[in-house]
């Protein structure tokens, strides 16, 4: 497997609304193998920036590919089976159970691996328990949960197939315990698999803790990005998210913790 | 149907008993309708006369093609408001609600008052292209109205009370300029009455609705995606503004045939997929066949109460529909613990 084949390449990415420019010349990679996190202040273009490289928005400018092959030439059915994308939420008009929703997620496979890949992806995401419910009765964190099983639902192959995973914030609902099992299991599927996960993330101590590289956002450009210790400095953070902060080094793994100042 | 074992075992068998359950429903309606009427035709006194006889007339020629349109009718008319609740991701998007009814009954005014000279069977399908188009144009406005209003209820209701009453008014302008025969001829297909049953009307109508409500079944897949809504669907490689056009196109398709041929009969449209959804679940695939049964057998049962309660005259049977389906409307917007 080639490098170009396992890995997503964005050029001179360039979008603008009107006269704001949304996304102003970004260039990126991601590989399969490694969890990347986007960071920065709010309207820094995050989302805006995650719908570019899904191919959902197209680029004014700059041209984005997946495997080696531009976005747009993708069949829609393919590129469902190698990238998926979790939004920050998802609501429901109707009364599906939460087995049903997450079911939503094989739609792109046709017929193969259904029970399966729903079995391992519900133990994993701890679905299991929810499986009966009603979705729309569910508690945020709760349904976070299940649209991240739903979205590695979508993504389950029995090959080891490079694999995209973009999330929005996808930890903003969930307690400490689902925080912390969320993103171990992203870690832990792009080390046993060539999955890649490109991440928004608010919570800074979360990214340095589980990414393996970080890109901070602002106004629509990559301001920094490289591995956590790198990125997450209090002269960079103090200067682009214009809080007063501190950083520390964290007591058991050699990664930079944020804390604010009172 | 492979991909449905995995969908909770409970909840495979129970849509299909429903199914099984609603097509017994039917057939035992169909059969009870056949019989009854102002003439009461049971089948042991049809069978001991022969053929050309003039019960065996009546039978052929006034009640079975009527007891066919009103399954047929029936079917297209729940079918339509299953598809549009999903389309608009709202329980309580219904064509009469929304004006897509009045608009498919404004244009069918319009070819009333103003003819175009056709033959009777191209005649037939000029009210069904009229109720089609107007239906269309309705369906269109609203559906873009909601997009900017990303779904607001409020505003999707209010658009389609100002629509009911521009339509009423123009069907009152069309009314007022009509002569005496037209008239009485847009007089009594308003009223929502399936009294002018007879074997063209039905061909027409069973030509249009079936083929249009087996298409919404083979979309049902990709309309359970698009509960997810446009962005995830699009993730899960779903051409979602085709998809969307595909659906309204079909439901305005259903809604224009039924106006057409009977009328506005309101409700059906709105009460039947809201009780198969409690009972199978909000999947479409089994929902919209479920549906389309369960439309088939209440306007079944409406249009038989019509003809036998006050026999031998008759009730409209959209008058019956709105007696049952309004106090039920309350009951969805006012329940406790309603969520929108």
């Amino acid at each position: 497997m080639t490098v170009l084949q396992a890995s997503l390449q964005a050029e001179n990415l360039r979008l603008s609304v009107g006269n704001r420019c949304l996304i102003d010349d970004v260039s990126l990679q991601l590989h399969s193998g490694e969890v990347v996190a986007l960071i920065g202040p709010n309207g820094a273009g995050k989302s805006t920036l995650m719908r570019l490289l899904t191919g959902y928005l197209q680029p004014d400018q700059g041209r984005c590919q997946l495997a080696g092959k531009s976005l747009a030439d993708w069949a829609p059915q393919e590129l469902a089976r190698t990238r998926a994308v979790m939004l920050q939420s998802s609501e429901l008009a109707f009364n599906f159970s939460v087995r049903q929703v997450i079911m939503l997620g094989r739609a792109p496979h046709g017929n193969a691996h259904h029970a399966l890949a729903m079995q391992q992806v519900m133990e994993q995401t701890d679905c299991l328990s929810l499986a009966d419910r009603d979705y729309r009765e569910l508690s945020g964190g709760e349904q976070q949960r299940v649209q991240l099983a739903r979205v590695l639902v979508q993504l389950w192959q029995p090959k080891p197939l490079p694999r995209w995973l973009f999330l929005d914030e996808p930890t903003s609902a969930l307690d400490l315990f689902h925080q912390q099992h969320t993103l171990r299991l992203l870690r832990q599927l792009t080390r046993q698999s060539p999955l890649a996960v490109c991440c928004v993330l608010h919570d800074l101590n979360l990214a340095a803790l589980y990414a393996d590289r970080i890109m901070l956002l602002h106004e629509g450009k990559v301001v920094a990005t490289g591995t956590p210790s790198e990125v997450l400095t209090a002269e960079i953070l103090g200067h682009w998210y214009q809080a007063d902060l501190g950083v520390n080094l964290h007591p058991e793994s050699a990664v930079p913790q944020v804390f604010l100042r009172q | 149907m492979s991909t449905m074992t995995t969908l909770a075992h409970y909840r495979v068998s129970t849509p299909v008993r429903v199914l099984i359950g609603l097509a017994i429903i039917l057939a035992a309606l169909t059969v009870i309708a056949m019989n009854s009427g102002a003439l009461s035709l049971p089948f042991r006194t049809l069978l001991s006369r022969p053929l050309d006889d003039n019960m065996w007339q009546i039978w052929l020629t006034i009640r079975l093609p009527r007891v066919l349109l009103a399954v047929i009718v029936g079917c297209g008319l729940a079918c339509s408001g299953a598809v549009m609740q999903g389309l608009f991701r709202n329980p309580l998007a219904d064509p009469g609600l929304l004006g897509i009814s009045s608009g498919a009954a404004l244009f069918v005014a319009l070819v009333i008052v103003m003819p175009l000279s056709l033959p009777p069977m191209l005649a037939l399908y000029s009210h069904m292209f009229a109720a089609f188009a107007g239906s269309l144009v309705v369906s269109l406005i609203v559906f873009t109205l909601s997009r900017f209003g990303h779904g607001n209820l409020s505003r999707l209701l209010l658009a389609g009370i100002a629509i009911n009453a521009l339509c009423g008014a123009a069907v009152g302008v069309l009314t007022y300029i009509s002569d005496d025969q037209q008239l009485r001829q847009f007089s009594l297909w308003s009223m929502g009455s399936l009294s002018q049953a007879q074997w063209p009307t039905l061909v027409v109508a069973a030509s249009l609705i079936l083929p249009a409500c087996l298409a919404t079944f083979c979309l049902s897949r990709r309309l359970n995606l698009l509960q997810l809504g446009d962005e995830d669907a699009h993730y899960l490689g779903v051409d979602v503004r085709r998809t969307q056009l595909q659906l309204l196109l079909l439901s305005a398709l259903l809604v224009g045939a039924a106006v057409a041929v009977t009328g506005v009969i309101g409700f059906i449209g709105l009460v039947i997929p809201h009780l198969l959804r409690m009972r199978v679940g909000a999947d479409h695939r089994w929902l919209l066949p479920g549906s389309a049964l369960g439309g088939a057998c209440l306007l079944l049962l409406a249009d038989t109460l019509a003809r036998t309660l006050v026999a031998p005259a008759e009730m409209p049977v959209g008058l019956l529909t709105s007696l049952l389906g309004g106090p039920y409307f309350l009951w969805l917007i006012l329940r406790p613990g309603t969520r929108r």
